[in-house]
């Protein structure tokens, strides 16, 4: 089942909403736990159990917190002085080994499912390049749909109940409903417990404004992804798998486009998921906030897979800087290079580590760890380079608020992107590279272009990327398009939806003579 | 109260204008031709919509195989009986149980020819079951089918006159000229106690093709052409007990290859998976007497109502004769 298919949007949906408002309010979270695990039976089968194990994992393991930290806490408080130090002492250690223990299964697991064939099979290289016989068998194992995204969630929520920043759910049902929420199964927005566990058991009724505005958002997410996304494929698909017999310049505009797909597609399928959501009244995190305005790449994570950079933020970057040895090596750093020189090396050692687990995180494939030292390389760049960049920008006079700046950086940071999408759509990291070598040697126009797309299509895509741009520029104003919408008379609203839907319906790219294109985030 | 009933009045007014606009596109850009440069999908399957209403007796159903082995036109040089095969590329069951119902809308065949290949085919149940949506959505509203029509729309579409003028020759045949034997003999038919799994949900559609077939009183035979590719014991063994199941005749080739005349050195395509034009001459004689002998087949050739039949003839004898070598395709102008 995928969320742009028939059987979702005509059945499976239709019938989830009539039985959420057909149940009692209490029970109605049951019907949304129902739901998605049909949902992920109907993609990933039996591989449902890996779900319900680490679910199961992490309740035991929330519920093994609670009640050490409650019982450290009974115990703390009829002691007095060093006693009751040692005793919290005590349930610190114990709350760090079941936390250490939860996170290890849950990343255990999906290493073993999704990076072991790739680790042995690069360790037998190595092993044959360095003469021994020796040759480690390379597993291969069906991966359950969204491992990715709820194994990080399981991860995020076992470390809130560490920290306390939030209780253990005493109910395993709650929780698993949690993990498996239908719309974000496939690719996120990766949730946070504290953000969405309320509304997701609240059992909010089906108003007339949540409905609409989640269908609004949800055909413009449909709009986005068979529209735009899946008919752009097939230009990307020529141009990346023919890459040989192509110019630079056409491979560096397949990059474009292919950034262009990418992100029609995960933020369309985004779009429906959040859509979905705001249908059931559950407010879901916001996972792109018009990425491509971004002035620099640091900020261009800000806006793009908000709640995978926010995760690596709160649960990798922040633990691994204040952790006790990079605080020794923070100050041995100061004493030697000096206060800013210090933070510099710290946070770039952190940030190393973070982009080499988010390349790691997006596939098993040197590509993808290229895309991450890639983003890396760029950030690091950036934080070194600031005072420099500074004095030299008061030297030439250059306002930085300017426009022209501005737009300067806007389009440098495109480009950069683009180039490092090229990597990650590359069916290897050598093809990226050849790729890339041609772009930058290789300058010559094409004599003719046929990139299997005809120019009623071109006309169609760049009418729809241009209504996704002033969507865009609409919202990086501050205007919001679908209150507005709201506000006006019901004649002109349903001429928008109608229109909306029919665009969607005539000029998508699905049915006989294309191949349906499953949403491309849901690989990773 | 009143404030209650406003929302739901308001979604169904909604989706009566939804439903009304669906419409109104669908009659727009469903195309007002069967000729291939008019936009219809498998134009050669849908050529029986240009027969005379009501004249068709038999069906035939299938993938590629059953295309690629029976000709309707050699049926009615031999037998007289007039046929169509409405078969088409990897065809799935429920795609064969639609093609039945649309065809009963133009056509009153005494008997449906089903070949067994679409029982087997599946891609898993939840692909089937949105297959299945989507074919229903598109019977509906064929908006969904033929959405991609905006690219040559014409003034012709807008004033929304049909007229079905291309008349296929070879009645969905489609002959090939290739030779690539198949060398892996007659052990694909090794016999097994083991049956090849049908689905429960093409079972579910094979059943609502018998019940539509017998409350329209139209024979139902389920035959198999041969085919070493696509076919083997196992599904033989599956085939013939569901068969049996429903008291429906089942014939398979496959296990009279020797009475067929099949030689594999001669009779494929491309190596046992398809027939080419001798393969299909001889199963078309072979299906041909098979049912004759069950007095299934009934003669027009007297009636002068069926006398177009005898002027496809020659078409027919002209069209495959032209095509030295490789598939006939039938081209735009539909010769």
């Amino acid at each position: 089942m995928r969320y742009q298919g028939a059987l979702f949007l005509l059945v499976f949906l239709p019938l989830v909403l009539l039985a959420y408002k057909l149940t009692p309010r209490r029970g109605r979270w049951c019907v949304l736990l129902l739901a998605s695990y049909i949902f992920f039976f109907s993609i990933s089968g039996k591989l449902l159990l890996w779900l319900i194990l680490s679910t199961a994992c992490m309740f035991a393991c929330g519920m093994w917190l609670e009640t050490v930290r409650r019982d450290g806490a009974d115990a703390a408080s009829k002691l007095a002085g060093e006693e009751k130090k040692a005793q919290k002492k005590k349930t610190d250690r114990a709350l760090r080994g079941i936390v250490a223990c939860g996170v290890i299964l849950q990343i255990g697991t999906l290493l073993c499912l999704k990076y072991l064939g790739f680790f042995a099979s690069n360790l037998n290289i190595l092993l044959g390049k360095i003469g021994l016989g020796l040759q480690l068998p390379v597993f291969r194992f069906l991966l359950p749909i969204g491992i990715s995204f709820y194994t990080l969630q399981a991860v995020s929520y076992l470390v809130d109940v560490y920290r306390g920043t939030v209780r253990a759910d005493r109910n395993p049902f709650r929780l698993a409903l949690y993990m498996s929420f239908f719309p974000g199964l496939m690719e996120g927005p990766i949730a946070r417990y504290s953000d969405t566990a309320q509304s997701l058991y609240d059992g909010a009724p089906l108003t007339y404004r949540n409905l609409t505005f989640g269908v609004q958002r949800m055909v413009f997410g449909l709009f986005k992804k068979i529209v735009i996304a899946d008919r752009l494929n097939i230009a990307v698909k020529e141009i990346f798998e023919h890459y040989d017999t192509h110019t630079g310049t056409v491979i560096l505009l397949g990059a474009v486009l292919y950034t262009c797909q990418l992100y029609a597609d995960f933020s369309g399928i985004m779009d429906m998921g959040i859509g979905i959501g705001e249908m059931f009244g559950v407010r879901m995190p916001e996972n792109f906030r018009r990425p491509f305005f971004s002035k620099s790449i640091s900020e261009f994570w800000t806006r793009w897979h908000i709640t995978l950079g926010a995760w690596f933020r709160d649960y990798l970057y922040y633990p691994l800087s204040l952790s006790a040895p990079m605080k020794k090596l923070t100050a041995r750093c100061r004493r030697r290079f000096g206060n800013r020189q210090a933070a510099l090396i710290t946070a770039t050692l952190s940030l190393f580590c973070v982009w080499l687990c988010n390349g790691l995180w997006h596939g098993a494939a040197w590509s993808y760890l290229f895309f991450g030292m890639y983003h890396f390389f760029f950030i690091a760049l950036a934080n070194i380079t600031e005072p420099l960049t500074g004095k030299l920008l008061a030297r030439l006079h250059i306002p930085t608020e300017s426009a022209p700046w501005r737009l300067f950086r806007i389009l440098r940071t495109c480009l950069l992107v683009c180039i490092g999408e090229l990597f990650f759509r590359a069916a290897t990291l050598t093809d990226g590279l050849r790729m890339f070598g041609r772009i930058v040697t290789d300058f010559r126009l094409p004599t003719e272009l046929s990139l299997g797309l005809d120019r009623h299509d071109v006309v169609l895509l760049a009418v729809a990327v241009l209504i996704v741009l002033l969507v865009s520029i609409l919202g990086e104003r501050g205007v919001d398009l679908r209150q507005r919408l709201a506000e006006k008379p019901l004649a002109l609203r349903w001429g928008v939806y109608y229109t909306a839907l029919l665009a969607v319906i005539f000029f998508g790219a699905y049915g006989t003579g294309y191949i349906p294109v499953d949403p491309m985030y849901a690989a990773f | 109260m009143k404030q209650k009933l406003k929302i739901p009045l308001r979604a169904v007014a909604f989706l009566a204008g939804l439903t009304l606009l669906l419409l109104a596109g669908s009659r727009l850009v469903v195309p007002k031709s069967n000729l291939l440069g008019g936009g219809m999908h498998n134009a050669r399957a849908s050529g029986y919509l240009s027969e005379q209403e009501h004249t068709v007796d038999i069906l035939f159903l299938g993938d590629s195989v059953t295309y690629s082995s029976v000709s309707p036109m050699q049926l009615w040089e031999q037998y007289g009986c007039t046929s169509y095969v409405c078969s088409t590329p990897g065809q799935y069951i429920e795609e064969s149980y639609r093609y039945l119902v649309d065809f009963c809308e133009r056509q009153s065949p005494s008997l449906v020819v089903l070949e067994a290949g679409p029982l087997f085919r599946s891609s898993g149940w939840y692909i089937d079951f949105g297959r299945a949506t989507y074919l229903k959505a598109e019977k509906l509203f064929p908006i969904f089918r033929y959405h991609n029509r905006w690219k040559s729309l014409s003034l012709r579409d807008l004033t929304g006159k049909i007229s079905y003028e291309w008349k296929n020759p070879l009645k969905g045949f489609v002959p090939s000229y290739e030779e690539q034997p198949w060398t892996g003999g007659n052990s694909y038919m090794n016999p097994t106690d083991t049956p090849r799994l049908v689905r429960e949900f093409n079972r579910f559609y094979f059943d609502k093709i018998v019940r539509f077939c017998r409350d329209r009183d139209i024979e139902l035979q389920v035959f198999s052409a041969p085919s070493p590719v696509n076919w083997n014991y196992a599904k033989h063994l599956a085939t013939d007990r569901l068969t049996e199941e429903y008291g429906i005749p089942y014939m398979d080739m496959n296990l009279h290859l020797q009475d067929v005349k099949i030689d594999w050195a001669h009779d494929t395509r491309d190596s046992g998976d398809h027939l080419n034009i001798n393969g299909a001459k001889k199963t078309t004689a072979y299906l041909g007497a098979y049912l004759n002998g069950l007095g299934l087949l009934t003669d027009r050739r007297s009636d002068p109502a069926y006398a177009n039949w005898n002027a496809d003839l020659t078409t027919y004898i002209q069209t495959i004769s032209r095509y030295g070598g490789g598939e006939a395709q039938p081209s735009a102008t539909g010769s």
